[in-house]
């Protein structure tokens, strides 16, 4: 046997491997146009104290920002996830309450502990377009210069704070 | 023959679908044709990002209605349709554009299975060639044709 015969073996050998990799995929996670991009500089309203709020504020740490909804189910889920993170670490969240009502939103905070440093609100969606948001929850991770470095679609648990969340913020006391 | 029965079930089937004919579209309004062309065009282009494989012409999603909103703003604000696609693909990436842009992963996926059929056409006419070729030279070909 040589090894030109086995050639259409190892071919087709590849072409498994790759159909198998993309079975694992999720066509519906649309990848994040803004990675490595400075996040949107637009100064957003707190939902509690309607004071100003903008990403620049943040300068010098890394931080996340949940992006919820009170009338989201996956929001929940994540929640208690959230709560653990931010007593187990000293990182800032900051809550987008996205497409929401005021009350509905403060009701929902009020009636669980509150993981976020501070909320901001985005009532109608339209911040939410510079931040290329097309759903809840998502959760964006910030870099100290203000850099977007990482966006996770969908609800946190605890595998995705081992493996996305933890390392990322950890990067920053080394 | 249908009954009165039946012919209620039926009325109350195809009520179920009345909604659906009104939800998708709000009515804007332009001041020219051309800005409504371009609108009805750029919107046909843009994919929807919650529903897939819809674009967000024919969506009844919030985000997709959102995204037509943006769009009539900024045909009324006359950004040219390469500007508002540039916008909307700066923000949700090549995802929602129904035409992306070649880049390698795009290149890939077209010129793989033509590179793939040119190669394989290559390798069976030099199979066959060969297979010919072979027949002429073996020695039991010779002595067929020694024979006649």
């Amino acid at each position: 046997m040589t090894i030109k015969s086995l050639l259409p073996l190892a071919f087709f050998m590849l072409l498994l491997l790759v159909f198998l990799i993309s079975l694992d995929r999720n066509p519906k996670t649309v990848p994040s146009a803004l990675i490595n991009q400075a996040a949107p500089q637009q100064v957003m309203p707190e939902l509690l104290s309607a004071q100003p709020f903008s990403p620049k504020d943040m300068l010098g740490q890394r931080w996340l920002m949940n992006v919820w909804s009170s009338w989201c189910q996956a929001c929940k889920q994540e929640h208690d996830d959230l709560v653990t993170l931010s007593s187990m670490t000293d990182v800032d969240i900051i809550g987008y309450n996205y497409k929401d009502k005021t009350e509905l939103a403060s009701k929902w905070l009020s009636q669980r502990d509150n993981p976020y440093l501070k909320t901001i609100e985005d009532t109608t969606g339209q911040f939410g377009l510079d931040w290329g948001i097309y759903g809840v929850p998502e959760t964006f991770l910030i870099d100290e210069f203000g850099i977007i470095r990482g966006k996770h679609i969908g609800p946190i648990d605890q595998t995705v704070i081992n493996t996305v969340i933890l390392p990322f913020i950890r990067k920053e006391a080394e | 023959m249908m009954t009165p029965a039946m012919k209620l079930i039926i009325t109350f089937m195809l009520a179920a679908f009345l909604p659906m004919s009104f939800a998708a579209q709000s009515v804007y309004s332009f001041t020219s044709a051309t800005q409504e062309q371009q609108y009805y065009q750029l919107i046909k282009e843009f994919r929807c990002l919650v529903c897939q494989n819809q674009n967000i012409a024919d969506s009844d999603a919030i985000l997709a209605q959102d995204l037509r909103a943006k769009t009539y703003e900024m045909v009324m604000e006359n950004y040219s349709s390469q500007e508002i696609t540039h916008f909307m693909n700066d923000r949700y990436g090549d995802f929602i554009l129904y035409s992306p842009p070649i880049t390698f992963e795009t290149a890939t996926l077209w010129l793989s299975p033509m590179l793939l059929l040119i190669f394989s056409i290559a390798l069976f006419i030099n199979k066959v060639v060969r297979s010919k070729y072979n027949k002429k030279q073996s020695p039991l070909n010779k002595k067929a044709q020694l024979k006649s």
